[in-house]
């Protein structure tokens, strides 16, 4: 058969049903997941009005819901005041659901200032870290590095920043952005921040020790957000340092503070999990997390290690959603997530590699180089191998003369 | 400072968030534009529930869930949304958007619930040219994209953004009659099925020692075929006379095993151009089907048939050309008769209930 296809299973999907012509629902993959699901046809109608069809993941009755917000958007969408206010909830609903759209609302929120040279410093903020949530992680630094000229001691956007500095791998950038929050006088943060660069640097035990002096010295106003994140950092530490009870302890720490962890800190414990073999106990947590795809890549790990049965979908819907995604032309925001999947699912480690020196270009987190390395080792390419080596050690602290 | 209004470290954890759940697909509304004909054209938005909720009030109890029920209340709303942002264009002139009445279903596309609605569209007479301006959930996702896919026999997939709105669609032409030619080439070629019957059919007709009288025959069996396959493709693909597909495959399958046997009990036979012209008949339905798969327009329905055909009878005569002078150097065998017709018409009758067998 002639035609434009983008996935082999929709090529048979749509000549099945060519008759009937609703093709529509094969132009995504996904939809031929479900097609083959039990309990989800491709194109159904519910028998009943009372049958939910979605809970809107942005609305709780114990906070602002993002549809109040963006009513009040839609009566003045100049106003910086509800913009920021809306951004705001779309990025912090994005941080414990995963869902992108919610990162495409902020954006869109955002808009009307996205070349405005100095906007309010609220949408100023929020339009840094957007672009760091776009993977902008230059133009991110650069934006909140200019704001910091002009509002310099806005401590989030130093925290931003450094991150984004230390993303793009400008390590000495991100230590200058490090000691500034020294001088803000918030020298658990700085703390913090060294311990980050600490551990993409390779230096674990340092990392660790950085971040449990940073949790000791933490000021006695610090609320739950920054202590969720202060553990976490530890636990992730711990992890990198091979101390595996420290890192469960402080990982169920930071997962205890919050009702709603963000979803980075549940998928890092479930990583904690899978990389002990804990499979089980990987299980019903991953089960409860929406099913974005962080979390798929996951379900899929835990099926590929666990016998027949277990998450039998997983696999399936996330290559439907590397294409969907090819389409769409976002592959590069997934090579992290492919590299991962050839490694751990398809076992295929040249795939692994090819990608996981693509996300090495992309960012320089502490798991995108551990991925690296373990996709060269596994490849058996020794010079890829000495990739994150030889650039960690032209990036180590030169000792001062 | 502090910043107005802003609750410390939110920005921590949306940061933290980086950290793993990098993997961020947009959000994407899926369009089919369905050509079927002229003036039967429908096209299918298949919206997601959630981008709908930011512009329209779907939640209407405001319970944070959105049920069927608030579905259907929503429907004209939702349909009115459509019609604001979404625009099809035949040359120029705007189609008008009819539905979608009673009309509508859910369809997940990566696990998210979108609503189906179908609407027949109503356009100014013209060629196949159509435009499309995609607008949909720009104002509230810059980073949304509309996905769309046209149907014209063949399938065009299309990828709209906020800074690529417009697509402008020629229909059913974008292979012309070069390609038809080699699409017909490449079906007889891949078409092992026709191309042993049309060996069954030849094997008899060969001889170096009576090459005149045989080359009289063989080319009357090929002009047979030629005649009767042309003549049922040209019935199926305007739609005159249709056949159902599977009962077409396994007679074309048991027409070389008839050939075969032909061959076999009276491998001196001279009925090869009767045997041709009957059984190409079948085959010419078979050829229709694979040119209902490549998709012919309307528009240039004859041209692309004539050229599917030439293509067809090329391709067979390359495999003639190319075939013969091996049987004819064959037929000097004086056992080519009594030995080398049955044998091969033997292995042929096999392989015809075989795929007999496999098409049933």
């Amino acid at each position: 058969m002639r035609s434009t296809t983008f996935c082999p299973r929709i090529r048979s999907w749509s000549k099945r049903h060519a008759a009937v012509a609703i093709a529509a629902a094969a132009l995504s993959c996904s939809a031929v997941v479900h097609a083959e699901s039990p309990e989800a046809g491709e194109r159904w109608v519910p028998s009943s009005t009372d049958t939910v069809l979605v809970t809107l993941p942005f609305s709780t009755k114990s906070d602002e819901s993002l549809q109040s917000l963006r009513r009040l958007l839609q009566t003045s969408p100049d106003d910086a005041v509800s913009a920021a206010r809306f951004a705001r909830t779309a990025l912090r609903r994005y941080a414990e659901h995963g869902d992108p759209r919610l990162l495409g609302y902020a954006d869109g929120a955002l808009k009307r200032w996205r070349d405005v040279p100095t906007p309010p410093p609220d949408i100023w903020l929020l339009r840094g870290r957007l672009l760091q949530t776009q993977h902008e992680f230059s133009q991110a630094a650069s934006d909140l590095e200019r704001l910091l000229e002009v509002h310099p001691n806005t401590v989030e956007a130093m925290l931003l920043a450094a991150d984004a500095r230390r993303r793009a791998g400008d390590i000495d950038d991100a230590r200058g952005l490090c000691l500034r929050l020294q001088f803000a006088g918030r020298a658990d943060l700085a703390r913090l921040c060294a311990a980050d660069l600490l551990l993409t640097l390779g230096q674990a035990a340092d990392a660790h020790a950085a971040a449990a002096a940073a949790l000791d010295t933490m000021d006695t106003a610090a609320d739950d957000a920054q202590r969720t994140w202060a553990l976490s950092l530890l636990a992730d530490t711990a992890r990198a340092a091979g101390r595996r009870d420290d890192a469960r302890a402080a990982y169920e720490a930071a997962l205890g503070l919050s009702q709603r962890p963000p979803l980075a800190l549940s998928l890092a414990y479930i990583d904690f999990l899978i990389d002990g073999e804990e499979l089980e106990a990987a299980q019903a947590p991953l089960d409860a997390l929406p099913p974005a795809d962080a979390v798929l890549l996951r379900r899929a790990i835990v099926a590929r290690k666990s016998p027949a049965g277990v998450f039998p979908d997983a696999a399936d819907e996330l290559e439907n959603r590397f294409e969907a995604s090819d389409i769409a032309g976002t592959a590069e925001l997934h090579w992290r997530e492919r590299a991962v999947y050839a490694l751990h699912v398809r076992g295929d480690a040249g795939d692994a590699l090819r990608y996981a020196r693509r996300n090495w270009q992309a960012q320089k987190g502490w798991e995108d180089a551990e991925l690296l390395i373990d996709a060269a080792d596994r490849a058996g390419d020794a010079a890829a191998a000495r990739i994150v080596g030889d650039w960690r050690a032209g990036r180590q602290r030169r000792p001062s003369s | 400072m502090r910043l107005r209004g802003l609750p410390a470290f939110i920005g921590l954890l949306t940061l933290l968030a980086w950290g793993v759940a990098a993997a961020h697909s947009p959000g994407s509304g899926f369009i089919t534009l369905d050509l079927r004909g002229p003036d039967d054209i429908v096209v299918t938005t298949d919206l997601a529930i959630v981008d709908l909720a930011q512009v329209l009030p779907m939640d209407r109890n405001l319970d944070g869930r959105v049920t069927w029920g608030e579905v259907l209340h929503a429907r004209q709303p939702i349909a009115a949304y459509i019609r604001a942002n979404l625009r099809v264009a035949r040359d120029d002139g705007g189609c008008m958007f009819d539905g979608p009445g009673d009309a509508a279903a859910i369809v997940s596309y990566s696990g998210v619930p979108h609503v189906s609605l179908p609407f027949g569209l109503k356009c100014p007479a013209g060629e196949a040219t159509f435009a499309l301006d995609y607008g949909l959930f720009f104002a509230i996702d810059p980073s949304h994209r509309g996905i769309v896919k046209v149907l014209d026999g063949n399938e065009q997939l299309l990828v709209l953004s906020d800074e690529r709105r417009t697509a402008r669609i020629t229909a059913g032409e974008d292979i012309g009659a070069a390609g038809m030619v080699r699409e017909g080439i490449s079906h007889i070629l891949a078409g092992y099925d026709h191309l042993l019957f049309l060996l069954m059919l030849i094997l008899p007709a060969v001889s170096l020692q009576q090459l005149r009288r045989r080359t009289l025959q063989l080319a009357g069996i090929v002009t047979a075929f030629t005649l009767a396959h042309s003549v049922t493709l040209a019935l199926a693909s305007t739609g005159i006379v249709t056949l159902p597909g599977k009962p077409v495959e396994v007679a074309i399958a048991a027409s070389i095993v008839v050939a075969a046997l032909v061959n076999i009990l009276r491998p001196g036979h001279r009925i090869g151009w009767q045997l041709a012209f009957a059984f190409g008949l079948l085959h010419g339905f078979g050829f229709a089907g694979a040119l209902a798969e490549i998709g012919l327009s309307s528009g240039a329905l004859f041209r692309n048939l004539l050229a599917f055909n030439v293509g067809v009878e090329l391709g067979q005569l390359l495999v003639v050309v190319t075939v013969l002078p091996l049987l004819l150097a064959l037929s000097l065998w004086p056992r080519y008769r009594a030995v080398v017709i049955p044998s091969l018409s033997t292995a042929g009758a096999a392989m015809g209930l075989l795929w007999t067998a496999l098409r049933l």
